[in-house]
């Protein structure tokens, strides 16, 4: 086995991540580098639809499984159940009021569908296989923390008629399950399954070869976008920067022990791990605002973006991997 | 020509909110109203709509040319529901129109 060491090397050197550190380096030195708004959106729109495409397919060749239903009910009841631990940290640790304690873990239990994409581009560069189900998962893993999150900012609410608001807006459900993100997400997970093998046939030529490009490009945008942000971060005090650190573990962990427990590949159970350490910051700051605009979305943003997606990114990616096929190797040997 | 004055009302938001702004503006029968996508620095700080990433860091900003009566409905409204919570500002403007015939409320 890889010593830990070479893992995170290999990762740290890999075209992707060159590039987003290429992208951070830039913002540091205002340069004028800038990608412009209409291909940062076509390059998310390219990302999501290639992943959700490619994980329709891998499910059109699997069949339904208790293994399936099980990993799927996990991983929801996983992503419900973080933001209470997040919350308990931030509480403990921080002055911080339970509104932007609530919004915060709601941001940490929920998932960033980047990082989950620069997960699966390393486990291909190591050869990895994992189960076309992981992007069901993802999905899952989107709105329960919101939930959650709403319940405990709400006992921070004064109001008895904020706090008495039922939790599920149309506008919040709209947000949620109809934001464009996870539309294209799952309507190319369908397209994917029900075109399978002949329809990655016609489209291996735009999502499969040049899939690692224009990740690059667009880790050029992410990096960009997080050094802008790093400023930011100056006012927050050591306390919430190391909880930025120390939470992304936490999760990843749970997320490990989970996913063996349930008998997922060591793929599977290193992108479980990603999908539990990573930070949402584009859906949730969205339905959010809708629904808790009390909270101070200048403090989630700029943690997660500044903080936790480049751990993840950089060094997180390779600790996971790593401890999955450990956790996996011990399973299998004991 | 003929000219009329009139008022413009003006509100810069984040566009979080716009869907809520044109139904203030539908709801009140307003004859029309412009829309741009803008930049700019406040009181929460810069709020960039080149960052594309990041729908909460994007600014619009409406303009809205009605009577006086129903500009001040209009800025009512969002100070009511929106001033409080959301990055939002509103100003009234006086404005001189041609052809007040297409600045009526509607009617339906």
């Amino acid at each position: 086995m890889n010593t830990l060491v070479n893992i995170a090397l290999l990762n740290l050197v890999s075209p992707p991540i060159l590039f987003f550190i290429l992208g951070t380096i830039a913002a540091r030195l205002k340069s004028d580098l800038d990608i412009s708004a209409g291909l940062g959106k076509t390059l998310s729109l390219y990302l999501m639809l290639a992943i959700g495409f490619k994980g329709g397919v891998e499910l059109s060749r699997s069949e339904l499984s208790l293994t399936t239903l099980t990993a799927l009910l996990t991983a929801a009841m996983l992503s419900f159940a973080l933001p209470f631990i997040a919350y308990g940290f931030i509480r403990l640790t921080t002055k911080m009021d339970r509104i932007d304690a609530g919004a915060i873990s709601a941001h940490y239990g929920s998932i960033s569908l980047v990082t989950f994409v620069a997960g699966t581009a390393f486990l291909e560069m190591h050869a990895e296989h994992f189960e076309g189900f992981l992007i069901v998962m993802m999905v899952l893993m989107e709105a329960p923390p919101i939930i959650s999150g709403l319940l405990l900012a709400r006992q921070g609410l004064t109001a008895a008629k904020e706090r008495h608001k039922p939790l599920f807006s149309p506008k919040l459900l709209r947000e949620v399950f109809f934001g464009w993100t996870i539309f294209i997400l799952l309507g190319s997970l369908l397209i994917g399954f029900l075109t399978g093998d002949r329809g990655m046939t016609d489209m291996a030529g735009f999502i499969g070869l040049p899939f690692i490009g224009f990740l690059c490009l667009f880790m050029l945008e992410m990096g960009l976008v997080a050094g802008r942000r790093l400023e930011e971060l100056r006012t927050f005090g050591l306390p919430l920067i190391l909880f930025g650190f120390y939470m992304p573990l936490v999760g990843a962990s749970l997320g490990i022990l989970a996913g063996l427990l349930i008998g997922l590949s060591p793929g599977g159970v290193t992108l479980l791990a990603i999908l539990c350490a990573s930070a949402s910051y584009i859906v949730v700051p969205a339905a959010l605002r809708h629904a808790l605009p009390q909270a101070n979305l200048s403090i989630s943003i700029p943690l997660v973006l500044g903080v936790t997606f480049p751990f993840n990114i950089l060094l997180g990616i390779p600790l996971y991997y790593y401890a999955a096929k450990l956790g996996w190797s011990v399973i299998r040997t004991g | 020509m003929e000219r009329k004055t009139i008022k413009k009302v003006v509100i810069i938001a984040e566009l979080a909110i716009k869907e809520e702004i044109l139904h203030i503006i539908n709801e009140m029968k307003a004859p029309g109203y412009t829309l741009y996508e803008v930049r700019g620095m406040g009181e929460k700080g810069v709020r960039d709509f080149e960052t594309t990433q990041l729908e909460y860091f994007k600014n619009i900003k409406f303009e809205i040319l009605v009577d006086a009566e129903l500009a001040e409905r209009i800025v009512a409204a969002v100070v009511d529901n929106y001033f409080k919570d959301y990055a939002v500002i509103a100003y009234l403007e006086e404005v001189q129109i041609l052809r007040q015939e297409k600045f009526r409320p509607r009617q339906n």
